[in-house]
C-alpha cells in the first residue's frame, strides 16, 4: 500500500510541531481578497495597473456605445470611398494612393482608419472585447482543468499521477504557439463537430478552448505539488480518522486551501492568455478576419506599417499595457498572499 | 454489552519499508483498554507510541496483529465499513496548529463528525455548540477561524471535534506537548473531567510521566516498539521494575530542594535505530544492569501478582516468590518459547534501598 512506503508520516511521535511556520503571521488569514485588495491599494504599481485594467476593460465593454453614438460606424463597416470634414476640408478616408487617414481627434475616425476605411477606434474597442472574452473564457478553462488534473494527480498519486503527469509532459514538450497554430488552423476550417456539440469555425470559442487547454500545464503542475503537501497535513489525517471519504477530503479540506495558489496564478495565466490570443490571431490561427482582436489589428496594420504606423502601434500599445498591468498586479497580489513563495516553489520542483 | 474489552489490540507489529531496510516501529504489542478506563502510553520520541495510536485507529494498516473493538475484529474490515464505525473512536492530535484546517470555520470543523453521521443540518448547530461548551468554548467561537484562537483554544476545538462524534474511545496523541505548561494543566483537567463525566475510555499518549500520572488508570511504557512495563498507575510509580521505567521516573523533576541530591538513574546513550535494533533486550546497550542473557534473549513480559508487568531479565525489587507467582505473556515469535525467568538474585544488588523518585510524591 502506498501509505506503508511513505516514511514522512512514520516517526511522527515526538517530533515537535511545525511551530516555526505557525508563528509567522499568516497574511492569508485575514482573507485572500481583503489581503490582495489592501496590497493593491497601498502600492503605486498596484493602483496604476488596476486603473489601466479597469480603463481597458470598461472601454471595451462600452464598444457598442462608442460605435453607435460617437463614431456612427460598426467594426466591420467599410468607408473606403467616404470623405470626412477635417479642419474644414473634405478629406478622403483612404487616399487615392491607398494610404488611410491618421488619427483625427474627432468623433469619427478618432484614431484614424485602416486600409479598408474602417474606424480604428471602433475596431480597437470591439477587438478588445473579443480579446478579453477569449482570454476570460480561456483562463477559466485553464484554471478549471489545471485544478482538476493537479488535484487528482497530487491527491491520488500512484498510477493516476503518472498518467496525468506524463500527459502534461507531452503537452509541455510541444512548442505552445506551434500547437496553437496547428489546432487553430485545423479548427478554423471545419469548426469542431462532436456530434452533439457543433462549433462553427469562426466562433470565438475555438481560440478560447485551444488556449485554455494548452495552458493547463502551468496550473496543473504547481497545484499538484501543493496538493501533494496538503494531503500530508494533520487536518487531512483528522478528517480521515473521522471517516471522511476521499471526495469529502478533496472538497472540504484540500480545495479550500488551493485558493491562495489560484489567486496567485490567475493574473499571470490571464496575462499569458492575452498574449497567446494576440499571437495566434496575429498568425491567423485565432480570431478570424474580418473580426477584430488585438492580434488581428496588429496583423492588419503590418501591411501598411510604413505609411500608417499608427495601425500597428496603437493596438500594440494597448496589448502591452494590458499584459504589463496584469503581470504587475499579479506580482502585487503574490507578494501579499504568498510571501514565502510557496506557489512559485511548487512551480519549480515539479517532479 | 459483551464482556470483551472496549479495545483490544494483540501482537501488533508495524513495519515500514525505508531506504536502509525495514523499520519496525511497533513490535508485538498487546494492549487492552476497558470502558471508561484511561491508559497512558509513555515513551521517548520515536519509540512507536504515536504509530501504535494510529494503528489502533487503522489510520495505518498493521503489518501483523489484530485490532478488536468490543470483541469484533476490525483488522480486515473494508474501509467503507470502517468509516461507519470511526465515530466510536476519535483522535485528538498533537499539533493544535496543523490539525485544524486553516480555511474552515470552527463550527464547520466541529460539525464534521455530525455531518458524516448524517445528522440533519438543523440539529448540527445545537450539538456543535454543546460540544464547544463541553470543552469550555462557546457559541461565539462558532464562526471563528482557527488562526483567531490560541494554541490551548485550538486544542479544545480538537477535543470538541472528537466529542461531537460521541465516541466510546478517545485517542489523545500527545495532546498537551505542544502547549505551554499552564495551558497543559487546563487541558489535562478537561480530559480528566471528560473521562469522569462521560465515562470516556482514553488512550493517552505522552512522553511526560507527570502528565500521564494525572490522567491514567494504567500505564504502559514503550521502548523501541515494545512494551517494557505496564500496570496500574500506582504500581508503576511505586514499584517500577524495569530499569528504563525507573530512569524515566527519575527524570521527572521534583519541586523539593531537599531531595536535590538524590541519586539519578541516568540513561546512557541514544535511542538505537528501530531499523537495526539491538538483539535480545532492546534496552541492554543503555542498561546499567545488563548481563549476557540480556544481549541474546528477548525478555518476556512477566505478569506479577500486583498487576504490574515487566519485560526484564533483572527486574527491580522482585523476590524469588514473586517470580514463582508470576505468569508470562505469550510472545508471537516461537523463539520465545524457551525463555528464562526473571532473575531475582541480581535484582537486589542493583536496588540499593533507593525507591523510584515518583513513589515519594
Amino acid at each position: 500500500m502506498a501509505e506503508a512506503t511513505q516514511p514522512a508520516g512514520v516517526p511522527a511521535s515526538g517530533t515537535p510541531a511545525p511551530a516555526a511556520t505557525a508563528n509567522v503571521p499568516d497574511p492569508v488569514a485575514a482573507g485572500l481578497w481583503r489581503a490582495s485588495w489592501r496590497a493593491i491599494k497601498s502600492s503605486w504599481a498596484g493602483r496604476l495597473s488596476l486603473l489601466t485594467l479597469v480603463l481597458i476593460v470598461a472601454s471595451s465593454l462600452a464598444a457598442p456605445l462608442w460605435a453607435n453614438h460617437v463614431a456612427d460606424s460598426g467594426p466591420l463597416t467599410n468607408h473606403l470611398t467616404d470623405q470626412i470634414r477635417l479642419n474644414g476640408e473634405l478629406t478622403d478616408v483612404v487616399s487615392f494612393e491607398g494610404i488611410p487617414i491618421g488619427p483625427t481627434g474627432q468623433k469619427r475616425f478618432f484614431l484614424g482608419a485602416d486600409a479598408n476605411g474602417r474606424d480604428i477606434m471602433v475596431r480597437l474597442l470591439y477587438g478588445g472585447r473579443n480579446s478579453l472574452q477569449i482570454s476570460l473564457v480561456a483562463t477559466t478553462i485553464t484554471l478549471l482543468l489545471g485544478t482538476l488534473f493537479g488535484l487528482i494527480a497530487g491527491f491520488f498519486r500512484g498510477w493516476v499521477d503518472s498518467v496525468i503527469s506524463r500527459g502534461l509532459d507531452i503537452l509541455q514538450s510541444t512548442p505552445i504557439i506551434l500547437l496553437g497554430i496547428a489546432l487553430g488552423v485545423a479548427t478554423a476550417l471545419g469548426g469542431i463537430n462532436l456530434g452533439i456539440v457543433k462549433i462553427p469555425g469562426d466562433s470565438l470559442f475555438i481560440p478560447a478552448l485551444i488556449i485554455g487547454v494548452i495552458q493547463t500545464v502551468y496550473v496543473a503542475r504547481p497545484l499538484r505539488g501543493i496538493t501533494l503537501s496538503l494531503r500530508e497535513r494533520p487536518f487531512v489525517e483528522a478528517a480521515r480518522s473521522q471517516g471522511a471519504t476521499n471526495m469529502r477530503i478533496i472538497r472540504r479540506e484540500i480545495l479550500p486551501n488551493l485558493g491562495t495558489s489560484l489567486l496567485v496564478l490567475a493574473p499571470i495565466i490571464f496575462a499569458q492568455t492575452v498574449s497567446y490570443e494576440a499571437a495566434l490571431s496575429f498568425l491567423g490561427a485565432g480570431v478570424q478576419p474580418p473580426n477584430p482582436s488585438w492580434g488581428t489589428l496588429i496583423s492588419d496594420g503590418l501591411d501598411v506599417l510604413v505609411s500608417a504606423p499608427h495601425l500597428t502601434i496603437i493596438p500594440g500599445a494597448v496589448l502591452a499595457a494590458m499584459v504589463l498591468s496584469l503581470n504587475l498586479l499579479g506580482d502585487v497580489v503574490r507578494e501579499a498572499i504568498d510571501p514565502r513563495g510557496m506557489v512559485a516553489a511548487a512551480q519549480k520542483d515539479e517532479h | 454489552m459483551s464482556d470483551a474489552p472496549l479495545m483490544k489490540v494483540e501482537h501488533i507489529r508495524q513495519e515500514f519499508a525505508v531506504k536502509d531496510g525495514t523499520l519496525r516501529a511497533v513490535d508485538d504489542v498487546t494492549l487492552t483498554i476497558d470502558r471508561g478506563e484511561t491508559v497512558g502510553l509513555v515513551g521517548e520520541s520515536g519509540c512507536g507510541k504515536s504509530t501504535l495510536a494510529r494503528t489502533v485507529l487503522r489510520l495505518i494498516e498493521p503489518t501483523q496483529g489484530t485490532i478488536a473493538l468490543e470483541g469484533r475484529d476490525i483488522t480486515k474490515v473494508p474501509q467503507r465499513e470502517l468509516r461507519a464505525i470511526r465515530h466510536r473512536m476519535q483522535m485528538v492530535f498533537q499539533d493544535p496548529y496543523g490539525s485544524l484546517n486553516p480555511r474552515r470555520r470552527i463550527g464547520a470543523i466541529v460539525g464534521d463528525a455530525l455531518d458524516l453521521r448524517g445528522v440533519p443540518k438543523s440539529e448540527q448547530r445545537t450539538q456543535v455548540i454543546a460540544a464547544l461548551e463541553r470543552v469550555g468554548l462557546g457559541i461565539d467561537h462558532l464562526h471563528r477561524w482557527p488562526h483567531e484562537l490560541s494554541g490551548g483554544q485550538r486544542q479544545r476545538v480538537g477535543v470538541a471535534r472528537a466529542l461531537a462524534a460521541s465516541p466510546d474511545l478517545l485517542i489523545a496523541d500527545e495532546p498537551v506537548s505542544a502547549l505551554d505548561v499552564s495551558v497543559q494543566a487546563q487541558l489535562v483537567n478537561l480530559l480528566v473531567d471528560l473521562q469522569r463525566d462521560l465515562g470516556l475510555a482514553q488512550l493517552f499518549v505522552a512522553h511526560d510521566l507527570s502528565v500521564v500520572r494525572q490522567v491514567a488508570d494504567r500505564i504502559a511504557v514503550m521502548y523501541l516498539g515494545r512494551i517494557v512495563e505496564s500496570g496500574p498507575t500506582d504500581v508503576v510509580f511505586a514499584r517500577a521494575r524495569h530499569p528504563y521505567t525507573r530512569a524515566l521516573l527519575a527524570a521527572v523533576p521534583i519541586a523539593d530542594p531537599s531531595r536535590r541530591g538524590r541519586q539519578r538513574e541516568a540513561i546512557r546513550g541514544e535511542l538505537p535505530s528501530p531499523i537495526d535494533p539491538p538483539p535480545g533486550c532492546h534496552f541492554h546497550p543503555r542498561c546499567p544492569h545488563a548481563t549476557d542473557v540480556c544481549m541474546t534473549e528477548q525478555p518476556a513480559l512477566w505478569h506479577y501478582a500486583d498487576g504490574g508487568r515487566a519485560a526484564c531479565h533483572h527486574p527491580y525489587g522482585v523476590s524469588a516468590a514473586d517470580v514463582a507467582a508470576a505468569s508470562r505473556d505469550d510472545l508471537a515469535s516461537p523463539a520465545a518459547a524457551g525463555m528464562s525467568a526473571p532473575d531475582p538474585s541480581t535484582a537486589d544488588l542493583a536496588d540499593a534501598g533507593e525507591t523510584p523518585a515518583g513513589a515519594q510524591a
